[in-house]
């Protein structure tokens, strides 16, 4: 049902932008560009529907702190979320799904009690104060719940975001067939990445 | 077409050795039958070595509740993905068990082409340094051929399969016929340069000797540098059977291939003292069959072939087929791996490389060659290699933010590394029974392994990880980290021995040929026929034993001994 599945997304993404999902962190020019990217990049595949609609914004606006928009696509621009919503519904075992919600809402408990406020209504300010909180756990082995979550989810976004099609062909360049291999090439201005 | 059900010859397996025997056989103009119990392969659908990440729904990290469901085991290996898991074995239709404290990862293919669709392609041959060390230590039997007996066979393998790798004149590592190496990089370069002048010449680090073509070889196209050989290559860049040595045994006229065929007995003649064949199931219909030969090679891979041997007892040998020695099933190898160390190298920021080499670099074995280490007999090889580190760093890198996303679109510092791949000493009790509670699918006992890692190898994981890091240092690296790994027995799928060769009928299974003591029409080629484990990855010696053992029983054939 691909037709469905698509507009399942397209759905899915009007409601986060209307939900004011990150906004205020991406530069109004490039969201057009980017919006129409998602979409081409949704798949075929069910949205999985393990997140409520709040948890699904969380982690949008999570991974587009985590990987904004900017002269390059952010996380949401290439269908992050909606990857990340697939693991946990059928990647995580049950057990590893419940905990790692349990560490989500932990991280919007430490938004609560550090500012006041749920983490999708915080304002740019305390969300940068929570992030900051959350993400000065990275590499550590003692962590708290919450941290715990933010670990988890920083490495589904990185690996979502790097391993989507917009971003391995348009930002990476990867070429699939070489052909060759150079095992000493000099890098210029010019070098892909 | 009226299907035949006697044979010159019959091959179990069509794998690696399997490949080999069928060539080897059919060119020698023998009508010859080969036994897989997978299914065919496609090359063109089945190989998936192009699948991008982002074609697949869990971008290769795999359907956790298909594969953890149907392949337990199998996931555990690097190659067993979301993208590369048709490749390996059903677990819940091939079980198998072990002892209590004594885990056991055993990786398989059952399909055409079996494992040398997957293996690592990393090809080194054996010394006399290999060859001794039994007799020379006393742990184990001892081999009953040396570097010269072998030699040629290495030659004639390596001149059809294709094998690039540089010349070094190391004793212990012997040359071979290589077509032009890989090229290493520029930290690869510096590091061995360094290391070399750091220990006195001792420590050589080369470039991997790989079965991947460098240049059109036999009519197969140079290898394209797409990275993930393990899914499968369209061009037949690196050596499987599949691409190599069964359409070489085809265009001879004289090779029957039959896929879903499971072999779940050899029959003995007890008159004549001979095999008089191979039970098969049929895997779809599970019909029974007898297909008989003048000759068998198993070379089914080392533990499947000893269960097979396990699992054909008769009253002449309730033991199990060809076991009047008492040491079938026992001295089982594979090689411990891992532990290792990695830095960082900087002075190179300005470098970097394209295409991606499936092949890094490897250092020879350099301890118990000149001198004896106090902690442990034997030695080890170290493989790996050096890369720029690329968005995988962000995971465990404090950011984030715009500036955060740009640094890891960009390339992140050159890292060089390298793990041990240890020698495992023969011991009689790390060994393969027979589970007489537990049956595969098709109703054939399952094999039952008690294998455990000693005090030798234990010591020697403790080295790998110290002397990698002396040779980092020496190369110019910083940040240096040492690096544990302890995998189970079987993870390093070198699985050898069980069927041992030997020098006299009483030690072992197999004579200087790979033929069975008892029974001279039985030749065994696969892992189990190895005394040790040498350290080197050991596919090419099975080949070159293979055709070696091949030429000899067409020979006896010729001669009307067999």
């Amino acid at each position: 049902m691909p037709t469905t599945t698509k507009l399942d997304r397209r759905a899915a993404i009007h409601t986060l932008l209307k939900g004011g999902l990150a906004l205020s962190l991406m530069p109004g020019f490039a969201e057009t560009a980017w919006s129409a990217i998602a979409i081409a990049d949704a798949g075929d595949r069910p949205a999985p529907g393990a997140l409520t609609s709040e948890q699904t914004q969380m982690i949008a606006l999570i991974a587009d702190t985590i990987l904004p928009r900017s002269d390059t696509p952010g996380a949401t621009d290439v269908g992050v979320p909606g990857w990340i919503d697939l693991v946990i519904a059928e990647y995580f075992s049950e057990a590893r799904r419940a905990a790692f919600l349990a560490e989500l809402s932990a991280i919007d408990q430490l938004a609560v009690s550090t500012s006041g406020a749920s983490l999708i209504g915080l304002k740019h300010h305390d969300l940068m104060k929570v992030m900051s909180s959350l993400d000065a756990a990275t590499g550590s082995k003692s962590l708290t719940l919450a941290q715990r979550g933010y670990v988890q989810l920083k490495e589904l976004v990185i690996h979502g975001y790097f391993t989507s099609k917009p971003v391995q062909q348009d930002l990476l360049k990867v070429v699939i067939v070489p052909g060759r291999f150079d095992a000493d090439v000099r890098i210029t201005p010019a070098s892909p990445t | 077409m009226k299907e035949q059900f006697t044979f010159d010859a019959v091959v179990v397996g069509s794998g690696i050795t399997g490949g080999w025997a069928a060539k080897e056989l059919t060119q020698a103009g023998l009508r010859t039958l080969v036994l897989e119990a997978g299914g065919p392969i496609d090359p063109a659908k089945d190989y998936v070595e192009h699948v991008q990440p982002y074609e697949v729904p869990f971008r290769a990290w795999g359907d956790r509740r298909l594969l953890k469901k149907q392949q337990p085991i199998q996931t555990d290996c690097y190659a067993c993905d979301e993208i590369g898991h048709k490749l390996f074995v059903n677990d819940v239709e091939n079980p198998y068990t072990h002892a209590d404290g004594a885990p056991f990862s055993w990786f398989r293919g059952r399909q055409v082409g079996g494992r040398s669709i997957t293996w690592g392609r990393q090809v080194y041959r054996w010394s006399d340094l290999d060859f001794e060390a039994n007799a020379k230590d006393g742990h184990g039997n001892d081999w009953p051929i040396r570097y010269k007996d072998i030699a040629p066979w290495y030659s004639h393998v390596e001149r059809f399969i294709g094998v690039s790798g540089a010349r070094e004149g190391l004793a212990q590592l012997p040359d071979g016929e290589f077509m032009s190496p890989m090229p290493m990089t520029a930290v690869e370069r510096n590091a061995r340069e360094r290391i070399l002048k750091g220990f006195n010449g001792e420590r050589v680090m080369t470039i991997g000797r790989a079965a991947i073509l460098t240049e059109d070889h036999n009519g197969r196209a140079a290898c394209h540098y797409c990275g993930p050989c393990e899914r499968g290559c369209i061009t037949h860049s690196y050596f499987s059977s599949i691409g190599s040595t069964l359409p070489a045994a085809n265009a001879t006229g004289k090779m029957t291939l039959r896929p879903h065929s499971v072999a779940a007995e050899l029959t003995y003649d007890a008159k004549r003292g001979r095999i008089r064949g191979v039970r098969v199931i049929d895997a779809n219909t599970l019909k029974e069959t007898e297909y008989k030969a003048r000759v068998v090679f198993l070379c089914a891979s080392a533990i499947e072939s000893v269960r097979l041997l396990l699992n054909s007892k008769s009253a002449h040998f309730p033991e199990g087929l060809g076991n009047s020695s008492g040491t079938l099933g026992r001295y089982v190898m594979d090689h411990h791996y891992g532990s290792g160390a990695s830095g960082t190298m900087s002075g190179f920021e300005d470098r970097t490389t394209f295409g991606r080499r499936p092949n890094g670099i490897y250092i020879a074995r350099f301890r118990n060659v000149s001198t004896q280490h106090p902690g442990f007999l034997r030695g080890y090889g170290m493989q790996g290699g050096s890369s720029r580190k690329d968005w995988h760093r962000g995971i465990s890198m404090p950011g984030y933010g715009a500036d955060f996303k740009k640094s890891l679109l960009n390339l992140g510092s050159w890292t060089l590394g390298a793990a041990g791949w240890g020698e495992t000493l023969p011991h009689a009790d790390n060994r393969v029974t027979i589970d007489p509670h537990v049956k595969d699918k098709w109703g054939v006992p399952a094999a039952r392994m008690n294998v455990r890692w000693r005090e030798n190898e234990r010591a020697m994981q403790s080295d790998m990880m110290t002397s990698m890091a002396e040779m980092l240092e020496a190369a110019g690296c910083s940040e240096i980290a040492q690096h544990p790994l302890d995998h189970p027995p079987g993870h390093c799928i070198h699985e050898m021995g069980g069927a041992r060769m030997s020098v006299t009928p009483t030690q072992g299974v197999l004579n200087a040929w790979n033929q069975a003591w008892d029974v001279q029409n039985l030749f065994i080629t696969d892992g189990a026929c190895m005394a040790s484990s040498a350290c080197q990855n050991p596919s090419i010696t099975y080949m070159a034993l293979t055709a070696r053992a091949c030429d000899h029983a067409v020979s006896q054939m010729k001669r009307n001994e067999l």
